[in-house]
């Protein structure tokens, strides 16, 4: 056993000797690997949870996005946010906030509200959101 | 980063996509995978046209595919002279020439798609060999074809979770390149260690 092991040790040593390029390439990928892979479980862990899939609205997301990832008709959503029917197909959250004054977490709150009422509450809402 | 470019695809579209696609091409680091991704979704909610933006993330990535395949051309012709000057060096690069004809085309096609950070790479070794441009540009584009499908139609399918898909794909391609490179070194290794 000692024996096979000074073997080895021997022959890691002639690698490092003759082919360490090689050898640092190889730690750095089978480092690289092993961070790939342990990311990999942490993701997996973290999406199993369904709570965390429900994506909140933010500045980069078009409105029609929004809409669509919580399942309420973009038209419905953009009146509740007070914008009228003529709205530009790509605005974004950050451009609604800019235009309406209304925070992510207030878009979300109406979001919340739309899909809770939705379908029935829907109309309501759409007059609340005119009013303001 | 991401996140303003995001916010520009959402607000200019195709032309975003596909510039990103030109310069992920030429191992600049920019996210392509996760903007394509974001198509994908943003088809899926009726914000971008699906002819427009497939048809954007394939030209930008063939575009940015010549153009490191034939800016390698171009250097290694000028070098051509220099290089057969030395017989070691004219040797080596018979030999990367002869491993380029027998694995090329496999070679171009997987790493569009299923190894993709080390297509750049490939693209400068290949445009530095004799390797035929129009064959070239054939698996290229049967290549970068899967690699867009591949992203905009998940980024499609998974449109509600578009935090979720990006994160898994980005970090399971990075996963397979490192991977496939322990798998290479680790071979040659053996090798050495047999001689």
């Amino acid at each position: 056993m000692a024996k096979r092991i000074a073997m080895v040790a021997k022959r890691i040593a002639m690698l490092w000797q003759r082919h360490r390029l090689l050898m640092i390439a190889f730690a750095i990928a089978a480092t690289l690997t092993l961070f790939f892979a342990l990311r990999m479980v942490m993701f997996a862990l973290y999406w199993a949870d369904p709570a965390h899939r429900q994506q909140p609205p933010e500045p980069w997301m078009p409105l029609r996005y929004v809409a669509y990832s919580w399942d309420v008709p973009p038209q419905e959503l953009a009146a509740a946010l007070g914008l009228g029917p003529d709205a530009r197909k790509r605005l974004t959250i950050a451009d609604i906030t800019r235009i309406t004054g209304l925070s992510p977490e207030e878009i979300e709150a109406r979001l919340e509200a739309l899909k809770a009422g939705n379908p029935k509450a829907g109309q309501g809402l759409e007059r609340q959101g005119r009013d303001e | 980063m991401s996140e303003t470019l995001l916010a520009l695809v959402g607000e200019h579209g195709a032309w975003v996509l596909l510039l990103t696609t030109f310069l992920s091409c030429l191992a600049l680091p920019v996210p392509a995978s996760a903007l394509m991704l974001a198509g994908g979704a943003f088809i899926a909610s009726d914000t971008l046209d699906p002819a427009e933006t497939v048809l954007a993330c394939l030209g930008g990535a063939v575009a940015g595919d010549l153009t490191g395949f034939l800016g390698a051309r171009f250097l290694s012709e000028r070098l051509q002279a220099r290089i057969a000057r030395s017989p070691a060096r004219a040797a080596l690069l018979a030999r990367a020439g002869a491993i380029a004809e027998r694995w090329g085309g496999p070679g171009i096609y997987f790493s569009r798609w299923l190894l993709s950070p080390l297509g750049p790479y490939v693209n400068l070794a290949l445009g530095a060999t004799a390797f035929g441009w129009r064959r070239f540009l054939a698996w290229d584009i049967l290549g970068e074809a899967t690699w867009v499908g591949l992203y905009v139609g998940l980024g499609y399918a998974f449109a509600r979770q578009l935090a979720m898909i990006t994160d898994v794909l980005t970090n399971l391609s990075g996963l397979l390149a490192a991977f496939a490179a322990t798998l290479a070194t680790g071979y040659l290794l053996l090798r050495a260690t047999r001689q």
